[in-house]
């Protein structure tokens, strides 16, 4: 019986070329009994290798292929836990030397190498390279090394790939081991499983050695013999030496199967001597309670009591309390949070102050969260204030230790844009045509979507691609769809383990220098590891700073005591003017607050639950709303349907809302409901949910329902299972959307200056933004250097913009150009600052210049770059820096610069320049610039057709925001974008026919202005937008007029 | 010294391994196979290329060391190289 020991998957990245579950395939199809998973300096796979290994009655066998610090490699199984230990340990100390080219030293292999088979001896091992060099001498000296570390767990590996050389090598390695009495077995360095596969194996190769498939390279693969050959391949290549073969069995039988999963690690938290667990978690629950509630009336016990108790039998005590700890270090830190998730579903969460919502008062189930039937741990997300989570996250380092908490890993995989660049270079297609290809791909689309995306995409259609290398791009692409290309810190994932670490996983540093995990977000619970998410928001870091702008001033908020039915908030909610409110500042929500007119925080939770995929593409939005107003009365089939529903007119919306259906209708316990609408939701074939249907309408029917009812009602469930949202994330996302808009409502000039010194956030630019605040009669001061500060701030009515808006602005002279000025005084000139704020490097006092920082001190921006380099140099040697070497025409007296007259740059440059700097045109807007012209073509102003009739004809021109293709309800391709021009912006749709003809245009990063022709549409609630019926470029006509 | 010949010839092959061949109207009969090993096809030129190829370093009973070359695709054999 021959086992596979070498065997590399995608997790040896750019070099495996097979995914798991063919490798397993390949082996059950062979009739293996066992298999071995080595990646290149990886046990990334370990785990899911295991659990679909012995799913399939293949025992896994878990080891690694370690690149050695001065040549070779050596291949390690573990024998056991302690192996896999080591194993982890190597690896650690490998990557902390160097991420980026991991290697094992000898004195960390004699230190680690109990559990473990060592096996050297394939081609690219130390062993060989020293005897294909025809240096014996050394590959004898490594063997004694191997001898006297591993003693009886050595193994000589000889393969048989067809390799020049081979022959004699393979008769060298069998002498050599026969010579030392040790035992040779038989391996095939197994790169994928089909030999079929060699070529995206050499392709990925390609990738790594930064090569083309056209050119020679002596580290490329020379041919596919390295495949998984089958038991009677291997014994044919081996027939003169039997042994081998029977080897690899002996050795699968000396390992035990690891890691060993399936433990809870999660560490116990400490509590006072006097109290255990459960009663300190009940303690902190009830005192919150009091907190929370003006009562603690008996249903309330009741709640809680219930939750507590399957807290408790589940095993999830510490779990809560070391959250609750968490949560109370940033209450007592100041720093902002809130819970978010199934979480808010929990009582015991409210009254532990994680979560914001009262899942008593809005009547949440808590078996959403948790459930004795679904029996997982509970997930808890926490959003902190983006400025200060870092602060969260040390807290838990110092008090767990270093060995026991490490941030989890996340894998960016092969997707449209990264695939067609990367394989285009490998497959010496010209970097442009790749670079066209790629950069007019939808951002999100996978690998294997990029030739149908040709063929669908009108901005793909028109450009001549060469189809030969074409077609094996798109192929290929289809092959490495989803294989691992590089891996990174997941945002907010945190690992605490009552172990020490390194018995459960290697540490390896992430590009930031943070340890991470190399196992991702599921492999790491599968392995018994607990994961908290302690998310960063940046909308959490605006509303902290929109609080400190106010209490700068003097007027504070308190905003956990935001009056939650403010009626000019929600008058301007209902307008649909929530640009910049969380949550709420897409198009189409922006549409839905015009149509709903929400009143209450009720209607923002439905709100945040209605604009996603599933509910648009299955018809409920516009039910909801003919009923939420009245247009429409809902209906029940079935009484007990209306208290579940009432409280969204009849749709369902929420996935407690499924779950207590299934409750009510068919007497499911809460928690097997709870598994029904999980089962539902990832059910894969018809037939699945045919088997689960059948099952609800049975139950339903034994519960004094009749059939026909039970079946519509469950047929409802089968289409709302899906999508339905999540209530209680709704209801914790609604809160901090309300607040926000509160905000925005009424301290404009602050809110919207702490969400610019937040960016990147939201949906929208920062020039966007700022036309919004202007809207709202904010007025806009750009950049002074003798007022501005190195964040925007608000001031009642006044947004000033802030150093840190101009580009490659660093944050330290953001801040020292305000401190020198605040501790000594305004700039007099702009000679004076460059010699009061030393440090600031040409680029940046470019950017400033471009971004008009010195207009009022110096007015001509022209003078002062043209003048730039000499004053640099009249500071260096004023400084005693010695001279530069510049041209000395530009080096003369700075009295002379200043007094020279040289024309400013025209007004179109300095908007450029301000567009360029600062993402936004101070002095004017980019549409100023066209507008004589566009105005003699008959174009209006978006304040114009913003006041048409609906149905009135409108042409339009401005600047494209966020086009976007969300899916739809018919399936046909809709796309929404804004135009913005100087007096405002309009939302446009275009359908699919326009789109086909003419969308192309919308997806050019180089398509400037475009003129829109449509139709106005005039919605309920005052929402105006446009239905295009034709789009243009304008350089277009330009160039054509021209 | 090597000389690359590239020349078309009939080979006798075992079934899987040649065993002699015809070169310059002489026969040739192998009496060891020095090495052996296969190249892979230019798969990326998929419409050119025939197919993976097989090398014999020989030794023949003339003491003379030449490399066979077995197109797989097209199982044609050509006399590759001549050791001098």
């Amino acid at each position: 019986m021959f086992v596979h020991l070498h065997v590399h998957s995608f997790y040896s990245m750019l070099d495996g070329a097979s995914r798991l579950e063919d490798l397993i395939a390949k082996a059950v199809a062979d009739g293996a009994t066992a298999l071995a998973l080595t990646d290149h300096d990886s046990v990334t796979g370990l785990i899911p290798f295991q659990q679909l290994a012995r799913r399939f009655g293949i025992q896994p066998i878990g080891g690694v292929d370690l690149t050695l610090e001065k040549e070779g490699r050596l291949v390690l199984l573990a024998k056991d836990e302690q192996g896999y230990e080591n194993i982890c340990r190597l690896l650690t100390l490998a990557y902390r030397d160097n991420r980026l080219d991991p290697r094992t030293t000898d004195a960390a292999l004699r230190d680690h190498t109990q559990g473990l088979i060592a096996i050297s001896g394939g081609r690219f091992s130390d062993l060989s390279s020293y005897l294909l060099k025809h240096q014996p001498q050394y590959a004898i000296k490594r063997l004694a090394f191997y001898r006297e570390i591993f003693r009886d767990d050595l193994y000589i590996a000889v393969s048989r790939t067809a390799l020049p050389g081979d022959f004699s090598l393979s008769r060298t390695l069998i002498d050599l081991a026969n010579q030392h009495s040790l035992p040779v077995i038989a391996t095939n360095d197994v790169h994928y499983a089909m030999s079929d596969d060699f070529a995206v194996h050499d392709l990925l190769v390609c990738m790594r050695l930064k090569t083309t498939v056209d050119e020679m390279h002596s580290l490329r693969p020379f041919n596919r013999e390295n495949d998984m050959k089958s038991e009677a391949e291997i014994s044919a290549l081996f027939a003169d030496y039997p042994e081998c073969i029977e080897q690899t069995a002996k050795i699968a039988a000396r390992c035990d199967i690891v890691p060993h999963i399936g433990e809870s690690l999660f560490p116990a938290f400490s509590v006072p001597e006097h109290e255990t667990s459960e009663q300190m978690l009940r303690r902190l629950v009830y005192e919150g309670a009091k907190g929370r509630y003006d009562m603690v009336d008996e249903m309330l016990i009741a709640r809680l009591e219930h939750e507590l108790q399957i807290i408790t039998e589940l095993g999830f005590v510490d779990y809560f309390l070391v959250v609750w700890d968490i949560a109370r270090y940033a209450r007592m830190r100041g720093i902002r949070y809130a819970g978010r998730g199934s979480a808010a579903d929990s009582a015991v969460a409210y009254c532990l102050y994680i979560t914001d919502v009262d899942a008593v008062g809005r009547n949440l189930l808590f078996e959403r969260f948790m459930s004795l039937e679904r029996a997982e741990k509970p997930d808890i997300d926490i959003d902190f204030d983006s400025m200060r989570r870092d602060e969260v996250r040390q807290y838990v380092y110092d008090k767990y230790g270093e060995n026991h908490v490490v941030s989890v890993c996340t894998y960016s995989t092969f997707r449209g844009r990264s695939a067609v660049r990367e394989i285009g270079k490998a497959l010496s297609l010209p970097e442009a045509i790749c670079d066209q290809l790629a950069k007019r791909l939808p951002f999100m689309l996978h690998a294997d979507q990029v030739e149908s995306a040709l063929s669908r995409l009108p901005e793909l259609r028109d450009v001549k691609w060469p189809t030969e290398r074409l077609q094996l791009l798109f192929d290929m692409a289809r092959k490495i769809a989803g294989f691992p290309r590089y891996y990174g810190t997941h945002v907010g994932g945190l690992v605490i383990s009552r172990t020490p670490l390194l018995k459960t996983t290697p540490l390896i540093p992430s590009a930031k220098g943070v340890l991470i995990t190399p196992f991702d977000k599921d492999v790491v619970e599968d392995s018994g590891l607990v994961k908290l998410d302690l998310l960063s928001l940046r909308t959490m870091s605006a509303i902290e700073d929109t609080l400190l702008q106010l209490q700068a001033k003097e007027r504070p908020l308190d905003y956990d005591r935001i009056d939650l039915e403010d009626q000019e908030t929600f008058a301007m909610i209902a307008r649909g003017e929530t640009i910049g409110v969380f949550q709420l500042e897409s198009p189409a929500q922006r549409v839905l607050q015009s149509r709903l007119g929400a009143s209450s925080l009720e209607d923002i939770v439905a709100s945040v639950a209605l604009i996603r995929p599933g509910p648009i593409k299955g018809n409920m939005v516009d039910p909801f709303l003919r009923r939420r107003k009245g247009q429409e009365v809902p209906t029940y089939i079935h009484p007990k349907l209306e208290p579940i529903l009432s409280k969204t007119y009849g749709v369902v919306l929420f996935q407690e809302q499924v779950i207590e259906i299934a409750t009510a209708i068919a007497n499911f316990s809460p928690g097997e409901a709870d598994q029904l609408r999980r089962v539902m939701s990832h059910a894969r074939s018809a037939s699945e949910m045919d088997r689960i249907g059948q099952e609800f309408i049975e139950k339903s029917v034994a519960n004094g329902v009749p059939y026909e009812v039970a079946e519509t009602i469950y047929s409802y469930m089968r289409g709302y299972a899906s999508y339905g949202f999540c209530e209680a994330h709704a209801a914790a996302f609604a809160t901090t959307a309300y607040k926000t808009a509160y905000l925005a409502q009424h301290m404009p000039a602050e809110f919207f200056a702490s969400i610019i010194n937040a960016q990147p956030m939201g949906y929208y630019p920062t020039h966007v933004l700022l036309a919004e605040v202007k809207r709202r009669g904010v007025r806009i001061y750009g950049l002074d250097i003798n007022k501005g500060g190195a964040f925007a701030c608000g001031d009642a009515g006044n947004l000033y913009l802030g150093f840190m808006q101009v580009q490659g602005m660093k944050k330290d002279v953001a801040k020292r150009i305000e401190d020198v000025r605040k501790s000594s005084g305004l700039y007099v000139s702009f000679l004076d600052f460059c010699v009061r704020v030393p440090g600031v490097d040409r680029l940046q006092l470019e950017q400033l210049i471009r971004a008009g920082a010195f207009d009022a001190l110096e007015g001509n921006r022209r003078r002062l770059l043209w003048n730039l380099p000499g004053i640099l140099q009249y500071i260096r040697e004023r400084e005693g820096f010695g001279e530069l070497v510049i041209d000395p025409i530009i080096r003369i007296e700075h009295e002379t610069l200043m007094a020279s007259r040289m024309k400013d740059f025209s007004y179109h440059e300095r908007l450029a320049m301000e567009y360029q700097t600062l993402g936004y045109g101070v002095s004017g807007h980019w549409m100023d610039l066209y507008r004589s012209d566009l105005t003699a073509r008959r174009c209006q102003t978006i304040t114009e057709a913003l006041s048409l009739s609906d149905g009135a004809l409108a042409t339009v021109a401005g600047l494209v925001i966020r086009p976007h293709r969300p899916p739809t309800k018919s399936g046909k391709t809709v796309v929404f974008f804004s135009l913005e021009d100087e007096e405002g912006m309009i939302d446009v749709t275009v359908f699919q026919d326009v789109y086909h003809r003419d969308g192309a245009v919308l997806f050019d990063p180089s398509r400037g202005v475009i003129i829109v022709q449509g139709v106005i549409q005039r919605r309920q609630g005052g929402n105006v937008q446009m239905i295009a019926h034709a789009l243009y470029a304008y350089k277009l006509i330009m160039n054509a007029a021209n | 010294m090597t000389r690359i010949l590239q020349q078309k010839i009939d080979v006798e092959t075992d079934g899987k391994r040649p065993r002699a061949f015809l070169f310059r109207d002489q026969q040739y009969f192998i009496v060891e196979i020095l090495d052996f090993w296969i190249e892979a096809d230019a798969w990326w030129k998929s419409f050119e290329d025939h197919g993976d190829r097989e090398m014999f370093r020989v030794l023949t009973d003339q003491e003379g060391i030449f490399e066979l070359e077995h197109d797989l695709g097209d199982d044609v054999w050509q006399l590759y190289k001549v050791w001098d």
